[in-house]
């Protein structure tokens, strides 16, 4: 897993070298958390988030109310899909060992998708995108979907082992 | 036989939803509101593109066995519209396959059954409208910008990228649903009963 992980960072790397990297690992923990605790994160992911988009972005020219609209926007679609699914009796996440991982992978692109979408409109507007707008979204949206699915994989997969290892050591 | 009543059905539900549109373009007050241009440009979306869910409905329906009838359809609307050159195969191909792809998604991550459309949950359609949304907002908004350096399109220069994708992705999204909802309700009114032997 890890050597199928370095692989496919490798070879993104080098298909994608000019997009800024810190956007590809948003998506990952957001859906993860989401899943695990739903709804009864969101200060703290909303803080993470925003803390995110003003210091590491450094997006202080920026009005702090649109940055927290854009954070709220950002933090509430993996939870609207882990919801949508549940309303839609799709899957409730209540029991994660029975949990089909075609779901999490539909809200890792889901979340990817509109989050390319609003980080787009956000950058966009302020003039703040250097390069095509073609490259912008397709690499944030193939680089979020495809490491998203990578990290939340190895998440579940390093779950289940430590799982394990716990279990034998009792 | 059979096949070419459901390709004129298509054409037909999918026709009405477009010419809806268009009639809807002759009252002055929702030009403001719903379409934002008085004829209809390429990168500016409609707040209520109802086509989008009478194509899905069409689909969901009558499955594969439309395609010819809804790309000839799409084709038509596009040479009415005067799409440019550059992007007409482009639009089309999304426009007519697009909400297809939509259903191929929606079942292969197992969301839901959909081989009986009339006993389908209404949530269960939000969600396919939503991928259906994104798969049309997403590539149409790509396929614009492919080319955006050397290309000779007019409409590029005026084009605004956000509010390309501020009209065209919630437009979808209520057009579709909408759209859905009331070919869903209306459908089994105009179905005629088998006659009595």
């Amino acid at each position: 897993m890890v050597a199928l992980f370095l692989i496919a960072y490798v070879a993104i790397k080098s298909l994608f070298l000019p997009i800024d990297f810190s956007q590809w690992f948003l998506v990952a923990p957001l859906v993860i958390v989401s899943i695990l605790y739903r709804e009864k994160v969101i200060p703290a992911m909303l803080a993470a988030v925003f803390t995110k988009f003003l210091i590491l972005d450094a997006f202080s020219l920026i009005s702090p109310m649109l940055i927290f609209l854009t954070s709220l926007f950002v933090v509430l679609t993996p939870i609207l899909g882990v919801k949508l699914l549940a309303i839609a009796k799709v899957e409730n996440f209540r029991k994660l060992s029975d949990v089909d991982f075609r779901h999490v992978i539909f809200i890792i692109i889901f979340t990817s998708a509109i989050f390319a979408i609003s980080s787009f409109t956000l950058y966009s507007s302020y003039g703040l995108i250097q390069m095509n707008e073609f490259d912008y979204l397709f690499k944030l949206l193939l680089g979020n979907a495809v490491f998203g699915t990578l990290l939340v994989y190895g998440f579940i997969k390093f779950i289940s082992i430590s799982y394990i290892a716990n279990y034998l050591n009792r | 036989m059979n096949l070419l009543i459901k390709n004129i059905q298509s054409v037909l539900i999918i026709g009405l939803s477009y010419l809806i549109l268009e009639l809807l373009h002759f009252i002055p007050p929702l030009i403001g509101i719903l379409f934002f241009t008085e004829h209809a440009d390429v990168s500016v979306g409609a707040l209520l593109f109802l086509p989008i869910g009478a194509i899905l409905f069409t689909y969901l329906v009558f499955r594969e066995s439309i395609f010819p009838g809804v790309l000839i359809l799409i084709y038509v609307v596009g040479i009415l519209m005067n799409i440019s050159n550059d992007l007409f195969w482009q639009y089309t191909l999304i426009s007519a396959f697009g909400p297809y792809v939509a259903i191929r998604i929606f079942e292969f991550f197992r969301l839901g059954d959909l081989s009986k459309p009339f006993e389908v949950d209404s949530m269960k359609l939000l969600l396919l409208v939503l991928i259906s949304a994104l798969i049309n907002t997403i590539l149409k908004f790509l396929s614009f910008y492919y080319h955006s350096h050397e290309s000779t399109i007019e409409h590029w220069e005026h084009a605004d990228p956000v509010f390309f994708l501020m009209t065209f992705f919630p437009g979808d999204i209520i057009g579709g649903f909408v759209g859905v909802l009331i070919c869903f309700y209306l459908y089994p009114k105009f179905q005629t009963k088998p006659l009595a032997k």
